[in-house]
C-alpha cells in the first residue's frame, strides 16, 4: 500500500456528508423498488 | 463499540457497506465516526465504484458521496493484468476448497486486496470491510475485527474486517 499511499486521505463524515448519503439512499430504495438487485 | 484495526491503516469499503451507509446513514454513523477517530486512509476500487453507481438514477450524487466520504483526489485502485493474474490463482484456490459460488466482481476485489496485503512488501496492509462474508472465506481471509450495526427495523448488520492471508496463499497457489 506505500508505494501507492502518496495519494493519502482520510474517510470523512459530516452533516453535509450524512445528507448527501440520506440523498443516495432515496435513489437506491427507488431503483429497489423498480426491481434492481445490487446483487449479480 | 470500538474497532481493534490497525489506526492509520487502509480500509477499502465493500459496495454493500457503500448501499447500507446510503440507506441508514444514522445508524452507520458509528461505522464512519470509528474510521475517523482511527485516522483509516480512504480507497475506492473501480470495481466497487462500478457495482455502487451502477444502480443509482442520480450517479453524479454517487460520485458526490464517495469524493465526500473518501476526500478529494482520492486514491483509486484499477485492476489491471496482474489483478487478474492473481484473481485467476484466488479462483482456482477456491474452486479446490469447495468455494465455487464466489462472484467475479469479489474475486477481482480480493485479488486487490491480496496486492497490498501484509508481507507482500507493503509495511501498511489493505483491509476490506464488507458484510459479504461468504464470498471472502477462510481459505485465504481472516477476519480482524467485526462491527454490529442494528438498522431500524432490527435486523442486525455485521461489517467483517477482511485481512488477506499471503503466506496461506503463497503456499496452496502452488498445490
Amino acid at each position: 500500500m506505500d508505494n501507492v499511499s502518496e495519494k493519502r486521505n482520510t474517510y470523512t463524515w459530516n452533516d453535509d456528508i450524512r445528507r448527501l448519503a440520506e440523498k443516495v439512499g432515496k435513489d437506491i430504495r427507488e431503483s429497489e423498488r423498480r426491481g434492481f438487485s445490487w446483487e449479480e | 463499540m470500538k474497532l481493534k484495526i490497525p489506526e492509520r491503516g487502509f480500509v477499502l469499503l465493500d459496495t454493500n457497506v457503500l448501499i447500507d451507509t446510503s440507506k441508514y446513514p444514522d445508524n452507520f454513523l458509528v461505522l464512519h465516526n470509528e474510521l475517523k477517530r482511527l485516522h483509516i486512509s480512504s480507497v475506492v476500487e473501480s470495481t466497487i465504484r462500478f457495482e455502487f453507481l451502477r444502480g443509482l438514477r442520480n450517479v453524479s450524487d454517487g460520485e458526490k458521496l464517495l469524493t465526500g466520504l473518501c476526500g478529494e483526489n482520492h486514491l483509486v485502485l484499477n485492476p489491471d493484468k496482474d489483478t487478474f493474474d492473481r484473481a485467476l490463482k484466488i479462483s482456482q484456490i477456491y474452486v479446490r476448497n469447495d468455494n465455487k459460488q464466489v462472484k467475479i466482481a469479489d474475486v477481482i476485489i480480493a485479488a486487490q486486496i491480496a496486492k497490498y496485503a501484509k508481507g507482500a512488501g507493503n509495511a501498511n496492509e489493505l483491509l476490506l470491510a464488507t458484510q459479504n462474508h461468504k464470498d471472502f472465506p477462510p481459505v485465504l481471509f481472516e477476519r480482524v475485527d467485526e462491527m454490529l450495526i442494528t438498522i431500524p427495523d432490527g435486523t442486525i448488520k455485521i461489517i467483517g474486517f477482511y485481512r488477506f492471508k499471503s503466506d496461506r496463499f503463497n503456499e496452496l497457489q502452488v498445490i
